[in-house]
């Protein structure tokens, strides 16, 4: 019976967004309406748009998942950065908005004089949001699995499908798709909490259960939370202070820099809408992430011990096999919204990069707006199915992986892009170091983290650090060299 | 000395994790209504 009700959860789902999607099509008729709307989206299309691109299944597997295993530790270890790097995202949308672009690495072109930051720019970003999107392939394959009973491999098709289609039709699409997505989201998330608090007798005893726990994470992991922990703001050295202030290099600023919040910016009709959808969206986040601490602790005092393979399973597998719930696959909906609603928005930045920023860019030849677009279909298709190809074996813990691409971004966008908007003296051979530099330092970083450095003293420095701080150190240098050079050449 | 509970949660974990939650929470709207409000002040768009 219960079956019958998630697959009628599911057509009523794919009906909504199939003719959600649709209008988005007839909308597109020049590359700023298929990027950015025609930069006419009003504050509660941006709200939406801005909040569902936010919450993905890095947030609504993995992080209840976090919360699962190492309790409120997991709160400064990825909230804290979100809600700062958002702050730098009002900040970066009065500036940003003065420049006439349509995307992130064009800006670099036009601030800097230089096609090559655009083109690296474009590189990074498709490969960045290729890794990305395998989270939220991940997230949807997992959900689906539970919600039809069927394999894993198979499952992720219909979001390879589900993402093609509601990206074909650009920006408008997205958008329109995004609104259902986001009130899911919204729905899903504060029904959990519920459910799970309640079956918990309360929040007092939601925490006074939870202090008590000193089992395995998951059956067989050997990991064993000390009693006590999950209620520790350093879940008892789990998750030291240190690693905690280093992650910020990754998930707050990875964010600050991020090209899909900085888009939302100029998809927004005005300023002071840009500015707002931030502060807004942000507002409504908070109320998802307290539903989704709430019933991330609650899962582990439902069930100590989670019989799956890895973290990120386990909030599907209370709402599917521990709840027993009619709205259960509304909730496990609610995840797949998560998935669909950020993968979608970062396919068409895959396409922006791949055909904008690095084909167009280069190509001298004139290629009409229509065949134009169509190309960015076509990028979007194969940028999703390398994506798709990638996730048929994903990486274990989504949040941990998002984390690491969000370092990387962090080491190549951030300074060129805040550099280049709010100081004067930065150069053009600063941003190219810079970018470079930290491209550089936090791949190689990562191999050396994960070969070397795991189960040392060292690993409690997160990777996206080095990075991070090679990018900020060769930009000042470069551009402080460069710039008096130039000045010394025209004074003489 | 004995540890302090709030709704069975330490207070500990309210100073370093939920107050800090809360100001990172509010700051993204705070700031853009700072920006704006000084945006109509000068008259600058």
């Amino acid at each position: 019976m219960i079956e019958l009700l998630y697959l009628a959860f599911f057509i009523l789902y794919t009906i909504t967004i199939l003719w959600f999607g649709k209008h988005g099509f007839d909308r597109v008729n020049s590359v700023r309406d298929f990027y950015l709307a025609g930069s006419t989206l009003g504050l509660v299309a941006s709200v939406c748009t801005f909040a569902a691109t936010w919450f993905s299944a890095a947030s609504m597997l993995g992080l209840p998942g976090s919360l699962y295993a190492y309790g409120y530790a997991a709160i400064p270890y990825s909230i804290f950065g979100w809600f700062i790097g958002a702050a730098f995202i009002v900040l970066m949308s009065v500036r940003l908005r003065k420049y006439d672009v349509v995307t992130i690495p064009e800006f670099f072109r036009v601030r800097y004089q230089s096609k090559l930051m655009q083109a690296m720019g474009g590189l990074v970003i498709v490969f960045g949001y290729i890794f990305y999107i395998i989270i939220q392939i991940r997230g949807f394959g997992i959900v689906m699995s539970s919600l039809l009973d069927i394999p894993y491999s198979f499952s992720i098709l219909f979001i390879y499908l589900f993402i093609l289609y509601t990206t074909f039709g650009g920006l408008h699409s997205v958008t329109r798709t995004d609104v259902v997505n986001l009130l899911l989201i919204f729905g899903g998330s504060l029904l959990s909490a519920y459910f799970i608090v309640q079956s918990a007798g309360g929040i007092t005893n939601l925490h006074l259960a939870a202090a008590e726990i000193n089992t395995e994470v998951l059956a067989g992991s050997g990991e064993i939370t000390p009693r006590g922990s999950l209620l520790h703001p350093f879940a008892m050295g789990l998750q030291p202070p240190l690693f905690l202030i280093t992650a910020f290099c990754g998930w707050g600023l990875g964010l600050a820099a991020n090209p899909q919040y900085a888009m939302r910016i100029l998809s927004a009709r005005d300023t002071r809408t840009a500015a707002l959808m931030v502060g807004i969206a942000v507002l409504l986040l908070g109320f998802i992430y307290i539903a989704i601490i709430l019933a991330g602790i609650g899962s582990r005092v439902m069930l100590p011990t989670a019989p799956v393979d890895s973290i990120d399973m386990v909030f599907p597998y209370i709402i599917d096999r521990v709840l027993h719930i009619k709205l259960g696959g509304l909730i496990l909906i609610s995840i797949i919204a998560a998935a669909l609603s950020t993968a979608n928005s970062q396919l068409l930045i895959i396409a922006s990069g791949l055909t904008y920023d690095i084909y167009k860019n280069y190509s001298n030849s004139y290629i009409s707006e229509e065949k134009f677009i169509n190309l960015n279909r076509v990028a979007i298709a194969a940028g999703g199915t390398i994506s798709l190809l990638l996730a048929v074996n994903p990486p274990q813990g989504l949040l941990v992986f998002g984390s690491n691409i969000w370092g990387i971004v962090a080491a190549t966008f951030l300074f060129p892009l805040y550099g280049g908007l709010f100081w004067r003296s930065a150069t053009r051979q600063g941003a190219i170091a810079s970018f470079l530099g930290g491209l550089i330092v936090s791949v190689g970083w990562l191999r050396i983290y994960y070969n070397y450095l795991v189960g040392t003293p060292a690993e409690i420095i997160h990777p996206a650090f080095p990075g991070v701080l090679v990018s900020f150190l060769l930009f000042i240098l470069i551009s402080k060299l460069t710039a008096q050079t130039k000045k010394q050449e025209t004074n003489t | 000395m004995a540890e302090k509970f709030l709704f069975g949660l330490p207070v500990v974990t309210w100073l370093l994790v939920v107050a800090p939650f809360t100001v990172f929470w509010f700051l993204p709207l705070v700031l853009a209504k700072i920006i704006l409000n000084r945006q109509q002040g000068t008259g600058i768009d």
